[in-house]
């Protein structure tokens, strides 16, 4: 029994340190509708930058607001390139998330161990979900709020009505600046937040990333498209089924197939429900 | 909708839990060991088949009851991150194998009580913490010094090195270092050949080829990888390319030195078999390094390329 006990609460701390993440694809994918590839660019950026500051003995706290910091700056880079280059959407994250690879390699190198001991989990090693299930409520809420203001109303319209913004008087490329920037930050604080849970920071952590975000964004908007609750059981539904398939013992070498099986069945029930998918 | 999605997710925790259930009851004392394998690798896979068959060979005649879980992450770090968890939470294994960095770097923090043993890890104090006491193992770093020597005496005309290797790798990147320091005091000069993936290895190795005496690689996966490509490039231009791997031997490479990680296999074993059955404890045994096996030379290569 405490062998469950123990699985499930792996479980529910890997899914929710993974809601910025969804947070972050929500926004970009879902209310600015630009498909951002640079996600996996901000994930190991934040985790180099949290990793190296870690090694060099700084404070956790530190670490993660100047992840974040990084994060925006890779957002507003690839804003750029859409706003003033009228490169593609797609394109852009592209080449963002190739340069980074480099970048991110000069910062940290190919791994770093950082240990778990200065990390903001310090006091709590056995009981890391209270304070994810704290700050991730928090970050909902905080997020949620945003949304209901002015300026996070004339965001999500960037999306879904650009017309009404120029109507109005305001230019869309700042906003979708604005929502780059906030959803690559929030992944660059998922990808330091995943450095200080596992203790160590490699190169190769950020390949794959956008999967598990799509895969938990769908998961989360099974009830609802708007910004609910539900966002926050998505990747814990999904790190749950890749545990199950651990459990089960069967080859690990379908986990991938096995992943895009549960893409089709989520959007072949929305489709068939809703008439429409959200991908 | 929301009621057939209700039903799977219901269905789906109720089929875990029960199959959790089934699992915890048997009853018979098992010794159970849990294998965490970074990615499916011939290299990695000898190490694994070796320590099985090594610890068959110690338990077989008594014929106890005990069995290996065996977990590979496939190359990624999620998967790593997710199977290290599920060997973790798992209370009956006495015993933990893990089969390279980047395994032990998952598993490491994690599991500070019951002993792991790495195989195929360069440098395990980069890795983990100095005060973690259940970690050992068998390193595969391979003696540069020796290495160095053994090219000097074989090939003396060359006087500018070429290290090829992937910077993303860090097993790579340690070990060029220590040929670095070795070349430095011999007096020979080196540059670096850095490749990050597949599609560049043909441009950056003809670049480097105009300006080396011969190409030397640690052991490196890119350069495993793409090891035929490299040793047809280095044919053509007639300089010699180096391995530290010896099953890179038949790719065309024109000297081979290296470690075997059979070897290593079977060396991981006998310390599991220390640990395990003469209760040694993990903290006092030291990690352990493979001795060099003999260099591999090819003599035709060797005497089309004119060196003497």
């Amino acid at each position: 029994m405490d062998m469950l006990i123990l699985k499930l609460k792996s479980i529910i701390e890997l899914g929710l340190l993974f809601i910025p993440l969804v947070i972050s694809l929500f926004i970009s994918s879902r209310l600015l509708r630009f498909d951002d590839l640079s996600t996996e660019g901000s994930f190991g950026i934040g985790g180099a930058f949290a990793a190296v500051l870690l090694t060099s003995h700084y404070n956790a706290y530190l670490a993660l607001f100047i992840s974040i910091l990084g994060g925006m700056a890779v957002g507003a880079i690839t804003s750029l390139l859409y706003c003033r280059l009228h490169i593609k959407p797609l394109m852009s994250g592209l080449i963002v998330t190739t340069g980074l690879f480099s970048v991110i390699l000069k910062i940290a190198g190919a791994t770093l161990h950082c240990g778990t001991k200065e990390t903001i989990f310090n006091n709590l090693m056995h009981h890391k979900y209270i304070l994810l299930l704290c700050s991730m409520i928090c970050l909902f809420i905080i997020i949620r709020w945003f949304l209901k203001t002015r300026i996070g109303f004339l965001l999500q319209a960037v999306g879904d009505n650009p017309y009404m913004l120029t109507t109005l008087g305001k230019n869309p490329h700042h906003f979708i600046t604005l929502g780059l920037v906030i959803s690559n930050g929030l992944t660059a604080l998922c990808g330091a937040l995943f450095v200080q849970y596992t203790g160590f920071f490699s190169l190769w952590s950020q390949v794959g990333i956008l999967i598990i975000g799509m895969v938990g964004l769908m998961l989360g908007e099974v009830f609802t498209k708007y910004f609910s609750w539900s966002l926050l059981l998505g990747p814990i539904v999904y790190q749950g089924s890749l545990a199950l398939t651990f459990a089960c013992n069967f080859d690990q070498t379908w986990n991938k197939l096995f992943t895009a099986f549960l893409i089709i069945s989520i959007l072949a029930i929305q489709h068939h429900y809703k008439g429409t998918t959200y991908a | 909708m929301k009621k057939i999605v209700l039903g799977l997710l219901l269905l789906a925790a109720g089929s875990f839990i029960t199959f959790k259930y089934k699992y915890s009851q048997t009853y018979t004392p098992t010794i159970k060991i849990g294998i965490l394998q970074t990615a499916s690798h011939p290299a990695l896979d000898a190490c694994r088949e070796e320590f099985i068959k090594e610890f068959d060979s110690y338990y077989k005649p008594v014929n106890p009851f005990y069995e290996f879980i065996i977990k590979n992450g496939e190359g990624s770090i999620m998967n790593l991150h997710t199977a290290a968890q599920e060997l973790q939470s798992n209370t009956d294994i006495k015993l933990f194998y893990v089969i390279a960095t980047p395994a032990l770097q998952t598993l490491a923090p994690l599991e500070t009580e019951r002993p792991i043993i790495f195989a195929a890890v360069t440098d395990p104090s980069q890795v983990i913490d100095a005060d973690q006491k259940n970690v050992t193992g068998v390193k595969d770093s391979i003696d540069t010094n020796l290495i160095i020597e053994k090219v000097i005496k074989t090939f003396p005309m060359a006087k500018k090195f070429g290290l090829i290797y992937s910077p993303s790798e860090i097993n790579s990147t340690i070990l060029v270092q220590a040929f670095k320091k070795a070349l430095t005091s011999n007096g020979l000069t080196y540059t670096d050949v850095t490749i990050t993936s597949d599609t560049e290895v043909s441009a950056s190795v003809t670049h480097a080829l105009s300006q080396v005496d011969l190409l030397l690689a640690p052991t490196d996966n890119l350069v495993a990888n793409t090891a035929p490509l490299i040793a047809q490039l280095a044919q053509e231009y007639k300089k010699p390319f180096i391995v530290s791997d010896l099953t890179l031997y038949n790719s065309g490479a024109t000297m081979a030195l290296g470690i075997s990680y059979h070897t290593i296999g079977r060396e991981a074993g006998k310390i599991a078999h220390e640990i395990l059955k003469e209760n040694k404890h993990v903290s006092e045994i030291p990690y352990q390094q493979t001795a060099m096996e003999p260099e591999k030379i090819n003599k035709t290569l060797y005497e089309h390329m004119n060196l003497q």
